[in-house]
């Protein structure tokens, strides 16, 4: 059913079976065919490579900045929602002398007018004795309000859940005065309608961080994490606080920059009168990394090392006129007697124009060091950025015959200095906490030393560039 | 020149082997290209990429086959290619109509460029099927895996190339009685 025979007398036949092709199919466009696949690659790998570097250095980055603050770095002091409300019974005055025992840290102390006298109170306070070796004794002789609430703090040190401290709110008092209680007996005369002070007690280490995290005095508590911006402000203190709170003084100065930049330049000359004339395209991808430092009033220093291609291929024709004699000849036949004939030569010079053409090319993969000024600058709403840039350097590889309008001149294995200078503007664009997208069109004047010509040949190519701009 | 040395030459980028590599098997490729593809033109296209692919992956041959196999199935793959990329729809029949089909001296009496003719005309799904299975000897199963359609579906592409050569052999018969 499946024809086996025949398909294999099919295949016999079919096979070996040769078919012609066209003369535009031949083994030279097959081979000129690939290098231009070739040179396709030659510029986008690098292209693609640089590309997809920012890409996975901007992804690091994130990464490790969101890993950096993670919470766990600093020790959380999360207020605990529980709420101690004494009972109705519970109200009334207090006028004893009580004795409680304070467990753990305290972020900060407030003031509070709780229900110190009742006995549960007193109990809910016992059983932070475990965990204090401190000693606290109030003693209150005024009728205390049942507004008031206590709040825990849980404390950043310890995993036992008893080993908390009290914090006491008071909402007409909010900043009362603090004082600490250490290894002593506290007793206080607490006015009518006045906030209760019972203790504070700090714990160093983490008072260090959260120092970082609120103001100085401890009066705001701030959320920690970077994840809700809106939670991580930080609070400037006034007057001798000012200046070391200012947040701008821990900012980092450094950048670090990566860039690719690309460019080309069309190089026309329809000059009838010139006898070598070129036109052909340059083309130039320049990638670059730098370390850049904010020396203030928008300007940034820096340098770094940089990798460079520039190509170009396009076609030369010359002209030349040649002078070329023609002579024609006549036989002319004189009829007076003896008729005779005369073989007249005509000579005449005219000019003629021939015409060749070739195809021309050259690469030049350079690396040099950078030495670049920025300069950060604000119109209407959008960030820009003024870059200009040195770029000294030499050649990795050169190859071909280098071009002018009117000259070519072979640049084969030359070993050569180079110089460049790039001029850039373009918006700044903030695409995450400290990494900036710069979009920049370019000019860039290339310049090498041909050793072998003893000169100088440059040109300045246009195009666009991408940076991305990191602080550390 | 053996197939080791010519594909050494050929990794080396020697041009003498590179065009000795073409000169041996160019007209072969085409062949098969023209079997694929819709026009001369798009074959000839078909012929130079492939040689382009051959050259430049010649490095990964490892002489399991014969170098002929292996740029043939180089050359079928990049046509299989082109044929995907177009998105050509595929369609299948039913077990019964798949029984209808040639009998096995159809092609017998016919010449090598008719067949060819005949299987150039018919239409591309037909066409691709019918060349992977008669002439390239696979199975449905990896022609369905090559093409990206299943197998009932390749069953019955290659039902209707039957179909199809069948009507046109009839037809060849015919003129030929007639003449």
């Amino acid at each position: 059913m499946e024809n086996q025979r025949l398909h294999t007398d099919l295949r016999n036949k079919l096979h070996d079976l040769e078919s012609p092709f066209n003369d535009r199919v031949s083994f030279e466009a097959v081979m000129e065919k690939r290098e231009r696949k070739k040179r396709r690659a030659i510029i986008w790998i690098p292209t693609f490579a640089v590309v997809a570097g920012l890409f996975v250095i901007g992804g690091l980055g994130m990464l490790w900045v969101s890993t950096d603050q993670s919470p766990e770095k600093a020790p959380q002091i999360t207020l605990s929602k529980s709420v101690y409300k004494p009972k109705f019974a519970q109200k009334g005055t207090l006028d004893k002398t009580q004795h409680l025992t304070l467990g753990g840290t305290s972020a900060s102390s407030e003031t509070a007018s709780p229900e110190i006298g009742s006995s549960e109170f007193a109990s809910s306070i016992a059983r932070k004795r475990a965990s204090s070796s401190r000693v606290v004794r109030v003693s209150k002789n005024e009728t205390v309000s049942p507004g008031f609430e206590i709040p825990e703090i849980a404390s950043p040190e310890s995993t036992s859940p008893e080993s908390t401290s009290l914090k006491f709110t008071s909402p007409e008092t909010p900043q009362s005065p603090v004082k600490v209680a250490q290894e002593e007996t506290l007793t206080a005369n607490v006015a009518p309608k006045e906030a209760v002070l019972v203790s504070n007690e700090v714990n160093l280490p983490a008072a260090a961080h959260q120092d970082m995290l609120c103001d100085p005095q401890g009066l705001k508590l701030v959320d920690i994490g970077i994840s809700d911006p809106e939670k991580t402000y930080v609070e400037i203190p006034e007057g001798e606080y000012e200046r070391s709170w200012d947040p701008e003084l821990l900012k980092s100065k450094w950048y670090v920059e990566m860039s690719a930049t690309t460019g080309s330049k069309v190089v026309i000359n329809f000059n009838e009168e010139d006898r070598l004339s070129v036109l052909g395209n340059m083309y130039h991808a320049n990638y670059h990394g730098l370390i850049l430092k904010d020396v203030g009033s928008g300007f940034m220093l820096g340098g770094g090392f940089s990798y460079g291609e520039w190509i170009g291929n396009g076609e030369w024709r010359t002209r030349e006129f040649e002078e070329r004699m023609k002579i024609d000849t006549f036989d002319v036949v004189v009829m007076i007697p003896p008729v005779q004939s005369v073989r007249v030569y005509d000579t005449t010079y005219s000019q003629v124009r021939v015409e060749e053409i070739g195809k021309i090319n050259y690469r030049i993969n350079k690396i040099a060091i950078p030495i670049a000024v920025r300069y950060n600058f604000m119109l209407g709403k959008m960030s820009w950025r003024l870059g200009a840039q040195v770029n000294p350097g030499m050649t990795l590889r050169t190859s071909g015959d280098f071009f002018g309008k009117t000259e070519y001149m072979p640049i084969q294995q030359q070993r050569m200095f180079t110089l460049d200078m790039k001029l850039a503007t373009g918006p700044a664009i903030s695409v995450y906490k400290d990494w900036v997208l710069i979009l920049e069109p370019n000019m860039m004047y290339q310049t090498f030393n041909d050793q072998v010509a003893k000169k100088t040949r440059g040109k300045t190519l246009t195009g666009f560039g991408v940076s991305v701009l990191h602080r550390f | 020149m053996t197939e080791k040395e010519l594909v050494d030459g050929c990794i080396r980028e020697d041009r003498i082997c590179q065009r000795e590599l073409w000169n041996r098997y160019s007209k072969k490729i085409m062949s098969l290209c023209l079997r694929y593809c819709n026009s001369q033109e798009e074959a000839e296209d078909a012929l130079m990429e492939a040689y382009v692919k051959i050259y430049d992956n010649l490095a990964k041959f490892r002489f399991q086959s014969s170098l002929e196999t292996w740029m043939r199935r180089v050359a079928v793959n990049l046509c299989i290619n082109k044929i995907r990329a177009r998105k050509h729809i595929w369609s299948s029949i039913t077990e019964d109509e798949y029984r209808l089909g040639y009998t096995d001296d159809a092609f017998d009496n016919l010449q090598v460029d008719q067949i060819m003719k005949m299987v150039e005309a018919l239409p591309v799904g037909y066409r691709t099927v019918f060349n992977l299975y008669a002439i390239e000897g696979y199975s449905h199963k990896d022609i369905a895996d090559m093409l990206g359609i299943d197998e009932g579906t390749s069953r019955s592409q290659f039902s209707k190339a039957r179909k199809v050569l069948q009507q046109s052999l009839d037809k060849a018969e015919g003129g030929s009685l007639a003449s």
